[in-house]
């Protein structure tokens, strides 16, 4: 008897679909730790309002934790797995992956691991995300410019295998989902700081003068005049 | 020396008349902009934090000395299997050193589920071994914070458990000896739940309306589905369902140790949030209009309307 037991179903029925789904359908008969009363006070949960129920908060949370903060990642998903907002937080939240969420994932990562399973995922021959080959990039984007960085490396260079810029334009913009995207290495210097993300493009010679200032090996082999430049544009950064 | 407890502090606490529910992180409504410009709309601020502590500071000397406060925590997780972490505990004593509120009010809901965030406050699962789990926290937590904490019955979108709310609710006030918040757009969520939303105010005589320190009202919208309604919160941007209003009538005349009404607006303009005061002082003026003349926050208000 717990009621730790208690609420650990509770959150099963609410989050995992497919535990919602076995129990609606008499697959299981008892959850693990409840006893034969706790478990009749479970099945007297009325399934068709616990669907709504879950329908409610799936738009919830799109609403309130993603689209917010991944606004173009979250609009890409949708469309690249054909399916509305509730239908995706669901597959989301019935995920391994949502456990992996800091309280209500501000920082993303349980999606970016979502998103990373799905790029890997190869059901019929064929990535699930095959039409948007692009969408790990593009999260791994949003997330950076919102300032979720994976270390303290700060300013940093990142590059990225597609033009991200150009994808959040089509999809938020334009309000277009980018098709036969091919890849296109975008290198971008950011820096951090209280008023958020600076972004600078660079070109693929910038990048990589750029990449030996900042891990300071020498740059002796390198055109004079570009090391000045990115020197000055380092400097303007941490000013 | 024997110390009062938690309810007969509350019991002889101020009467802290109509109040405004606001976060103190939202942009709209702006309380520093409710104090400066609409002063008499409200007799009290409730103010709430989202649970935080470490931010709170600069907000909190935001509001004058002269504005009577009471305090909203979150994440105390009082009806949860075990009591939480230490850090909500000290953040909610820490907000209180600073707002010196008669009370502090806290959901009888769990945010974290094992140890995992859910998106919305999950309510008591309605049974004895939550009311002994609930207790036995109120008592741990009753020791740990200094001011007394009212205890507010959660909003219910489906029910697990097989007590009536009404009976948690009395179980739980009187095993812990603390007063209680009645949510009245809550008790209504309850009933939409359990086959009674056409009667907001059934089975209400099994609730020990002594206990009742504080009524909270908010602006709620209701969803349908084939089978059933959902209430659904939305504070400040929404309307007070009229069922709410009822159950708000229905009570009034029967609390003898209320202290305090408070509106819950955030997400409200300014302007919406004084009109949703005024809309309900109107029936507190109507039914106990002796006890709002005594609430404590009300002379800036009578100045005010004297100017």
């Amino acid at each position: 008897m717990s009621l730790e037991a208690q609420y650990r179903a509770v959150y099963q029925l609410l989050y995992k679909r497919w535990i919602r789904d076995a129990w609606g359908q008499a697959k299981f008969e008892r959850f693990d730790g409840l006893d034969d009363a706790e478990n009749a006070q479970l099945k007297q949960v009325d399934l068709l309002r616990l669907d709504n129920v879950v329908r409610l908060h799936a738009n919830d949370i799109g609403n309130n934790w993603y689209a917010p903060r991944f606004p173009a990642s979250w609009t890409a998903l949708q469309v690249a797995l054909g399916c509305n907002q509730a239908e995706l937080t669901q597959r989301l939240t019935n995920s391994e992956e949502f456990e992996l969420r800091e309280n209500d994932d501000a920082d993303g990562r349980a999606l970016a691991a979502f998103v990373r399973k799905l790029a890997d995922e190869k059901p019929r021959s064929q990535p699930v995300l095959h039409r948007a080959p692009w969408l790990p990039e593009l999260l791994r984007y949003e997330r950076l410019i919102r300032g979720h960085w994976p270390d303290a490396t700060n300013p940093r260079l990142e590059t990225f295998e597609f033009d991200v810029g150009g994808l959040i334009d089509a999809l938020l913009e334009k309000q277009l989902f980018p098709v036969d995207e091919k890849p296109a290495p975008l290198h971008l210097l950011l820096h951090r700081d209280k008023a958020g993300v600076t972004e600078i493009a660079l070109n693929p010679d910038q990048a990589r003068v750029m990449a030996k200032l900042l891990a300071r090996k020498p740059t002796g082999d390198e055109p004079p005049k570009l090391v000045a430049k990115c020197r000055r544009v380092l400097n303007r950064l941490k000013a | 020396m024997s110390q009062s407890s938690a309810f007969e502090q509350v019991r002889s606490a101020p009467i802290m008349g109509v109040g405004l529910g606001i976060d103190i992180f939202d942009s709209q409504p702006d309380f520093r902009k409710l104090i400066k410009h609409h002063r008499s709309g409200f007799d009290f601020l409730e103010v709430y934090s989202r649970g935080d502590w470490e931010h709170t500071a600069a907000p909190f000397a935001d509001i004058p000395d002269d504005v009577p406060r009471t305090y909203h925590h979150e994440g105390l997780d009082p009806v949860g299997p075990a009591l939480c972490p230490d850090g909500p505990i000290e953040g909610c004593a820490k907000n209180q050193a600073l707002l010196n509120p008669p009370w502090t009010v806290e959901e009888l809901a769990v945010r974290h589920i094992d140890g995992r965030y859910t998106d919305f406050f999950f309510p008591a699962i309605l049974n004895a071994q939550c009311v002994k789990a609930t207790v036995a926290n109120l008592k741990v937590l009753a020791k740990r914070i200094p001011g007394p904490l009212l205890p507010e019955n959660a909003p219910y979108e489906l029910v697990v458990g097989n007590m009536h709310l009404f009976d948690f609710l009395n179980e739980v006030v009187h095993g812990a000896d603390c007063g209680m918040v009645l949510d009245l757009g809550h008790v209504w969520s309850y009933q939409l739940c359990v086959g009674k939303g056409d009667q907001p105010d059934h089975a209400l005589d099994r609730l020990d309306l002594s206990r009742i320190i504080e009524v909270h009202l908010a602006g709620a919208r209701v969803e349908e589905y084939q089978g059933g309604r959902i209430y659904r919160d939305l504070h400040g941007a929404g309307p007070i369902p009229e069922e709410s209003l009822f159950l708000l009538r229905e009570l009034l005349p029967k609390l003898p140790n209320l202290k305090a009404v408070t509106i819950e607006v955030e997400d409200a303009t300014e302007q919406g949030a004084v009109k949703q005061a005024q809309q309900v002082r109107k029936v507190v003026n109507e039914l106990r209009p002796e006890w709002l003349s005594n609430a404590k926050g009300s002379e800036p208000r009578r100045a005010a309307k004297g100017r």
